[in-house]
C-alpha cells in the first residue's frame, strides 16, 4: 500500500473544513490523491462514475461530513453500504457534531467509524496521521475488484 | 525294604558320585591353574625384560650418536640417564628372577655384567668428549668398543627370550594335555552316574508299580462280589503293609452281608404281619368315620394319643393337631378347671364314665358342649395305659334347654315385675298364681297365697265381694272393669279381668290385674282446682294486655295512661265487684270511683331510675277470706308488682322520648346552619334531606331535591366514581374527602371534597347516611392555573437551553475556522514575519483557543438535562481516580497532595460527576496555597443523602461572595492572576442539581475553602 499514493474522497461543503483539512493531510506527511465533493449527490455521482465522473478512480477511503446540502450525509452513507460494488470501501465519518445521536445513526448504518472534528488544528493534523496509521498501517483492507472470494 | 529307604539309599549314592566327579574334575582344574600360573610369573615378565632391555640399548646408541653430534638438546645427562634405566631394567629382571627359578638367575646376572661393561665404555668416551676429543675420534672409538659390547649384549638378551618363548610352548602343550585328560575323565564318571540312576529308577518303579497292580486285581475281584478272595502281598514294605491291610478289610465285610442275609429273612415275615395289621385298621377306620361322634384316646397323662377324624366336624381340629394335647387345652379356661379335678378323680380310680358334659372351643372361637363317655385302658400286662372314648355334640340339645329355661325365666320376671297387682283365679276364686306386686300389697310372698281364696286375701272376707268381677265375666265370658273403694286397705281400686278359654271355650283361669288408683283420684281433684286458678290467670293477663294497648294508643298522654290502668285493675282481682285502685305520681291521684282506703289493701311502688317516684294501691271493700297474704293471693301482689314496674317503664320511655325530641331539634340547628353542604341520605341513595346552604350554593328548593335520588346533582363525568364509591361505602360504609364535580341548577359546576358516613339502628341496619361537601372550586381553579404557569415555564426553560445549545453548537463552526487557520499560520509562517506579527498572531490564537474552551464548557453547561442516559449506581472512589488521573500533569506540576476518605457509591451520570469532581479539584489546584497545598475529599451521609465535601488549604473565598461564585460567567479574580471561564462551578451546580441535590460553600479568605454537594442516596428526579 505504501508503493502508491492513496486516493481518498472527501465529502464536505464548507470549503474552509476542505482547506484545512488538505493542509492538515500536508502537515501529517499523509500523500495522497485527494477528490472532494460538495455535497450528497454529487458524492453518489462521483462513486457511480456518473456524468462528469466518468474517469473517476475508486477511492481507498471516503471522509464523509454529516451535514450536507440536497442529500444528508446519513443517506449517503445508507446508499454506499446498500451497494454491491461500494460497501466495501471504509467510510470515515468526520463532522462537528458530538451528538449521541448522530453517533448512534452512524454506526447503525454501518459506518466504518465515526470522528468528531477537534477544535484546533494541531488536533487535526493528529486525527490525520491516525486514520494513516490506523487505515493504511494497521488495517488490512479487501483486494479491489472481487466481490466475493469462495473458497471450495 | 522300604521304598522309602531304597529311594533315600539310590538318592545317596548318586550324590557320592557326583562327588567323586566333581573332585576329578577340581584336580584336572589344579593342574592347568599352576601352568598358567607360571607362565604369567616367570615366562611372560622375562620376555618382556628382554625386549625392553633390547630398546634401550637401541635409545643409547642413539642418543649417543646425537651427543656426540653435539646436539643442542643432547648432554651427557641424557645419556647417563639412558644408562640408569638400563641397569634398572636388568635388576629388575633379576629380583623377579630370584623368586622364581635358580637357573634363571644366573643368566641374569650375566645381563647385568655386560651392562655394566657397556656403561663404563660410555663413560669413558663422555669424559673424552668433554676433554675436547675430536669428534670423528668419538665417533671411531664408539664403534670399536661400544658397538660391540650393545652387539654382544643383543644377542643374549635374543638368547634368553628364546628360552623363555620355548618355556611357554612347553607350558601350552602341558595345559592341553590336562584340558583333554579331563574332558574325558568327567564323560565316564558321568555315564556312570547317570546308569546308576537309571537302573534305581527302573527297580523301585516295578517294586511299586507290580504290587500295585496286584493289587487291582484284587479289587475288582472283591468288588464283583467274591469276599473270600485274598491280596495276598508279603513284602515287608508300604504296599505290603497295605495289602494285608485291604484282605482285613474284605474279611469284615464278608462277615457284614451274612448278616445281611438274615436281616432280609426278618423282614420278609414282619411284612406279612404288617400286611394283617393294615387290613384291621381299615376296618376300624370305615367304622370310625361313619359314626357321628368323635372318638378317642388318652395316655396315662391325658394327652391325646388318637383321635378320629370326626373330630374336625365337632370341632374343627384336624386329628395331627389334637393329639399331643389334653382335653383342657381344647376347653375355655374355666371349664378346664372345673373338669381337670373330675378328670383326676376318673384317672384315680380308674373307673369308666358317661355322659360327662364338657363345653369345648370350637377352632372358629365358638363353644362347643360335647357328651363325653370313657373306659379305661389295659396293655397286655394289666398296667392301666389310658382312656379310650367317645364325644357327642350335644350343642343343640343344650341350646334348646337353654332357651326353654330362658322363656320361663323371662316370663316370670316379667310377671313379676308389673306394678300393677296380677292374679290368676280359677273360678272359684282360688289363687292359681300371683306376682310379686300383688303378694307385697298384701306384705307376703307369691308363693304362700297360692291355694287362698282371693276375696280372702285382698279383701279379708270370707265371702266374695259384691263389686268383684269374677260374676260378671262368669256370666259374659267378656273383660269386665270395675272401680271401687276398699276400705280395709284405705285405698281406690280398679280391678279389670278377663276370662281364660281353652278352645272348647271352657274356663281354664281368669286374670285380675288390680291397679291402685288412689293417686289418679287425687290428681282429679287437684285438676279441678287448678282450672279454677287458670281461670283466675286468665283475668290478670287480660288486664295486663288492656294496659299494653293502652299503652300503644298514640299520643297517649300520662294522665290517661294513668286513669285507664286504675279502672282496668279491678277486673283482674278476685272478686272485682267489691275492688278499688289508685295511682298517686308526682302529686297527681288517679283512682276508680269507688274507691276507699280500706284495711284490706295491697301496695307496690313506682320506680324511676332506682327511685321511688309513685304508688299504686288496691283495696277490697269488704273482708274476704284469707289467702296467703291476707285476703289477697299471691298471684295478686305480683300482678300489682309488675303494674307497677311497667308504669316506671312507660315514664321512663316517654321523659327519654322528650329527650331525643331536644336532642333532635339540636341536630336540626347543626344540620342548616353548617357551612359546608350536608345531606341525609337514605340507603337507596335518595336524598331525605338537605341543609340551607348546599341548596343557597346549588339554587335549589329544598322540595326539588328531598325524594330524589342522590345522582341528580352530580356532574356527568363524576358518575362513574360515584358509582364505584357507592359501592366502597356499601362496604366500608365511610369514606373521607373523595374529589368529585357537582352541578348547579344552571349547570355550573363545582368542585367539591365529599365526606360520607352512616347511622345503624339497634340491629346495624344502616337507616341513612349522612354527607359533607366542602366546596373546592376556587382552590381548583387556582391550582389549575398554577400548573399551566409551571407547565409555561418548563417550556421557556426547554426553549432556552436549546437555544443556548444550538447557539454553542453553531458558534463552534466559524470559531473553528478561526483558531485552526491561525494556528496554521502560526506553523507555517513562525520566524519568516517580523517579531510583531508573531505577537499579533500569538494574542489572535490565544483568544481563538479560550473563545472555544468558553464554548465547550457552554455546550457542556446546556447539554446537562439532556441526557438520555438514566442513573446507574456509580463508586466514587473510580471518579475520582479518574479525575486525579485527568489532571495528573497539573496536579504534580503544583505539588498538591490529594487525599480522601472512603467514597460511597451513588446513582448518578459517571460522565457528570467526572466533570464536577474535576472542576472542583481543578480549581483547588488553581487556587492553592504556599505552604504544603493540599485537598481532601471525603463522604458523609446525612439523612436521605450523601454530603460530599472537597475542601483545600488554598486563599480561600470572602463569604460575601460565596453565592456569587456559583453564577455563569462570574469570577472573583482578574484573567491574568487566573486563568478560567467562569462557567466551571456553574456547572458544577447544575449537575448537582440534575441528580436531585445541593451544592454550597464554606470559606474562609486565606485558610481554604470547603465545597459540599449532596447527592441523594435514592435515585435522584431529573431536573
Amino acid at each position: 500500500m505504501s508503493a502508491r499514493l492513496i486516493k481518498v474522497l472527501l465529502v464536505e461543503d464548507n470549503l474552509g473544513d476542505v482547506r484545512l483539512t488538505r493542509e492538515a493531510f500536508r502537515e501529517a506527511k499523509f500523500a495522497n490523491k485527494m477528490n472532494v465533493v460538495k455535497d450528497g449527490m454529487e458524492a453518489m455521482k462521483f462513486l457511480r462514475r456518473e456524468g462528469n465522473y466518468g474517469r473517476a478512480l475508486r477511492p481507498d477511503i471516503i471522509l464523509l461530513d454529516l451535514n450536507l446540502p440536497k442529500k444528508d450525509g446519513l443517506e449517503v452513507l445508507k446508499e454506499i453500504k446498500a451497494d454491491e460494488n461500494l460497501k466495501r470501501i471504509p467510510v470515515v465519518i468526520l463532522t462537528t457534531s458530538s451528538a449521541e445521536k448522530d453517533i448512534l445513526n452512524s454506526y447503525n448504518l454501518h459506518a466504518n467509524c465515526y470522528i468528531t472534528k477537534p477544535a484546533g488544528l494541531d488536533g487535526l493534523i493528529e486525527v490525520v496521521k491516525s486514520i494513516k496509521n490506523f487505515w493504511f498501517s494497521i488495517v488490512k483492507l479487501p483486494p479491489e475488484g472481487e466481490k466475493w472470494i469462495i473458497s471450495l | 525294604m522300604k521304598i522309602n529307604t531304597k529311594i533315600s539309599l539310590g538318592f545317596l549314592v548318586i550324590i557320592c558320585l557326583i562327588m567323586i566327579v566333581a573332585l576329578f574334575a577340581l584336580s584336572t582344574y589344579r593342574g592347568i591353574y599352576l601352568e598358567f600360573d607360571m607362565v604369567k610369573e616367570n615366562v611372560i615378565p622375562g620376555v618382556i625384560s628382554m625386549v625392553e632391555m633390547k630398546r634401550q640399548c637401541y635409545q643409547i646408541t642413539y642418543d649417543l650418536m646425537r651427543y656426540l653430534q653435539g646436539e643442542e638438546e643432547i648432554n651427557e645427562e641424557e645419556v647417563i640417564i639412558d644408562l640408569a634405566v638400563l641397569e634398572k631394567i636388568g635388576q629388575d629382571h633379576l629380583e623377579c628372577k630370584k623368586l622364581i627359578k635358580d637357573e634363571d638367575v644366573k643368566e641374569a646376572k650375566k645381563l647385568i655384567k655386560e651392562a655394566g661393561k657397556i656403561k663404563s665404555a660410555i663413560m669413558g668416551i663422555i669424559k673424552l668428549k668433554k676433554q675436547g676429543v675430536d669428534v670423528g675420534k668419538l665417533y671411531k672409538k664408539q664403534e670399536e668398543d661400544i658397538y660391540p659390547l650393545i652387539q654382544a649384549l643383543s644377542e643374549q638378551i635374543e638368547e634368553h627370550k628364546a628360552v623363555h618363548i620355548e618355556a611357554l610352548a612347553k607350558a601350552t602343550e602341558k595345559v592341553h594335555a590336562e584340558y583333554v585328560k579331563g574332558i574325558w575323565l568327567l564323560l565316564i564318571m558321568a555315564s556312570f552316574v547317570l546308569l546308576f540312576s537309571v537302573v534305581i529308577t527302573l527297580v523301585t518303579k516295578s517294586s511299586i508299580v507290580r504290587p500295585l497292580k496286584v493289587l487291582q486285581k484284587g479289587v475288582e475281584v472283591i468288588g464283583k462280589g467274591n469276599l473270600d478272595y485274598r491280596v495276598d502281598i508279603n513284602t515287608e514294605d508300604e504296599i505290603g503293609e497295605l495289602s494285608r491291610v485291604f484282605d482285613k478289610m474284605t474279611r469284615n465285610l464278608k462277615r457284614t452281608t451274612t448278616g445281611i442275609a438274615k436281616l432280609t429273612k426278618e423282614v420278609a415275615h414282619r411284612k406279612k404281619i404288617e400286611e394283617e395289621l393294615r387290613e384291621s385298621r381299615k376296618r376300624f377306620r370305615s367304622l370310625v368315620e361313619t359314626t357321628s361322634d368323635w372318638i378317642w384316646e388318652v395316655d396315662r397323662n391325658g394327652v391325646y394319643t388318637y383321635a378320629s377324624p370326626k373330630v374336625e366336624a365337632l370341632l374343627g381340629y384336624i386329628p395331627e393337631e389334637v393329639i399331643g394335647k389334653t382335653p383342657f387345652n381344647l376347653m375355655p379356661a374355666e371349664e378346664a378347671e372345673r373338669v381337670t379335678e373330675l378328670f383326676r378323680a376318673f384317672i384315680e380310680s380308674r373307673k369308666s364314665f358317661q355322659a360327662l358334659e364338657n363345653t369345648n372351643l370350637h377352632k372358629d372361637g365358638r363353644r362347643v358342649v360335647l357328651e363325653t363317655s370313657g373306659v379305661p385302658i389295659f396293655d397286655d400286662s394289666g398296667e392301666f395305659v389310658g382312656y379310650r372314648g367317645i364325644d357327642r355334640d350335644i350343642t343343640e340339645r343344650k341350646r334348646a334347654q337353654e332357651e326353654i329355661r330362658r322363656a320361663a325365666q323371662e316370663w316370670r320376671t316379667t310377671f313379676d315385675s308389673i306394678t300393677d297387682m296380677v292374679s290368676i283365679h280359677d273360678k272359684d276364686s282360688k289363687l292359681l298364681r300371683v306376682n310379686k306386686a300383688f303378694a307385697n300389697a298384701f306384705g307376703a310372698e307369691p308363693e304362700e297365697l297360692i291355694g287362698k281364696a282371693c276375696y280372702e286375701v285382698v279383701h279379708g272376707t270370707k265371702k266374695p265381694w259384691p263389686e268383684c268381677p269374677m260374676k260378671q265375666m262368669l256370666e259374659t265370658k267378656k273383660p269386665v272393669v270395675v272401680e271401687f273403694f276398699e276400705p280395709r286397705l284405705g285405698i281406690y281400686l280398679e280391678v279389670s279381668g278377663s276370662p281364660i278359654l281353652n278352645e272348647e271355650d271352657e274356663f281354664v283361669a281368669f286374670v285380675h290385674v288390680t291397679k291402685d288408683i288412689t293417686e289418679r283420684k287425687r290428681a282429679e281433684k287437684l285438676l279441678r282446682q287448678q282450672t279454677h286458678d287458670l281461670s283466675e290467670r286468665v283475668k290478670e293477663i287480660n288486664c295486663l294486655y288492656g294496659i299494653s294497648k293502652l299503652m300503644e294508643t298514640p299520643d297517649i298522654i300520662l294522665a290517661q295512661i294513668f286513669s285507664g290502668i286504675t279502672n282496668l285493675i279491678p277486673s283482674a282481682w278476685q272478686y272485682p265487684d267489691i275492688t278499688c285502685a289508685r295511682i298517686t305520681f308526682e302529686g297527681r291521684q288517679f283512682n276508680t270511683n269507688n274507691f276507699k282506703k280500706t284495711p284490706w289493701r295491697q301496695v307496690a311502688n313506682i320506680t324511676i331510675s332506682g327511685k321511688k317516684a309513685g304508688v299504686c294501691e288496691v283495696c277490697y271493700l269488704k273482708k274476704k277470706p284469707e289467702f296467703d297474704e291476707g285476703p289477697f293471693r299471691q298471684s295478686e301482689r305480683e300482678l300489682l308488682n309488675v303494674i307497677a314496674e311497667r308504669l316506671g317503664k312507660i315514664i321512663q320511655r316517654l321523659k327519654g322520648e322528650d329527650a331525643l325530641k331536644e336532642s333532635e331539634s339540636k341536630f336540626r340547628h347543626f344540620f342548616e346552619n353548617e357551612p359546608e353542604y350536608c345531606y341525609i341520605i337514605s340507603p337507596e341513595a335518595e336524598i331525605l334531606d338537605v341543609n340551607d346552604t348546599a341548596l343557597k350554593a346549588l339554587e335549589y328548593e329544598k322540595k326539588e331535591l328531598v325524594g330524589k335520588p342522590l345522582k341528580i346533582i352530580y356532574a356527568p363525568e363524576s358518575l362513574p366514581k360515584m358509582e364505584e364509591l357507592f359501592a366502597k361505602w356499601k362496604q366500608t360504609e365511610t369514606f373521607r374527602n373523595e374529589e368529585i364535580v357537582i352541578l348547579t341548577k344552571k349547570g355550573d359546576r363545582r368542585t367539591v371534597l365529599l365526606s360520607t358516613s352512616v347511622v345503624k339502628d339497634r340491629d346495624g341496619k344502616i337507616l341513612y347516611s349522612v354527607s359533607l361537601q366542602r366546596d373546592i372550586t376556587e382552590g381548583k381553579r387556582i391550582e389549575e392555573e398554577l400548573k399551566r404557569t409551571l407547565a409555561e415555564l418548563e417550556r421557556s426553560n426547554a426553549e432556552l437551553e436549546e437555544f443556548a445549545y444550538v447557539a454553542s453548537h453553531d458558534l463552534q463552526e466559524p470559531l473553528r475556522m478561526v483558531s485552526s487557520y491561525l494556528q496554521l499560520i502560526e506553523r507555517r509562517y513562525k520566524n519568516r514575519l517580523d517579531k510583531d506579527a508573531d505577537e499579533f498572531i500569538a494574542f489572535a490564537v490565544d483568544g481563538a483557543t479560550r473563545m472555544q474552551k468558553m464554548i465547550n464548557k457552554l455546550l457542556l453547561y446546556s447539554r446537562i438535562g439532556k441526557q438520555s442516559e438514566s442513573l446507574k449506581p456509580i463508586d466514587c472512589e473510580d471518579i475520582l481516580d479518574q479525575v486525579v488521573a485527568n489532571l495528573a500533569a497539573a496536579i504534580q506540576e503544583s505539588g498538591v497532595i490529594v487525599t480522601r476518605d472512603p467514597l460511597p457509591t451513588v446513582m448518578a451520570n459517571d460522565a457528570l460527576l467526572i466533570e464536577l469532581l474535576q472542576n472542583l479539584i481543578g480549581n483547588a489546584v488553581k487556587f492553592r496555597g504556599k505552604k504544603s497545598p493540599g485537598v481532601h475529599v471525603k463522604a458523609e451521609k446525612k439523612g436521605s443523602d450523601w454530603v460530599f465535601s472537597v475542601r483545600d488549604n488554598g486563599i480561600g473565598v470572602d463569604p460575601r461572595h460565596a453565592g456569587l461564585v456559583f453564577q455563569i460567567f462570574q469570577r472573583l479574580h482578574g484573567r491574568s492572576e487566573y486563568p478560567g471561564t467562569g462557567i466551571g462551578l456553574a456547572i458544577c451546580r447544575r449537575i448537582v442539581e440534575y441528580h436531585g441535590g445541593n451544592i454550597w460553600l464554606e470559606s474562609e479568605p486565606t485558610k481554604g475553602s470547603t465545597f459540599y454537594f449532596s447527592i441523594p442516596v435514592a435515585e435522584g428526579k431529573k431536573s
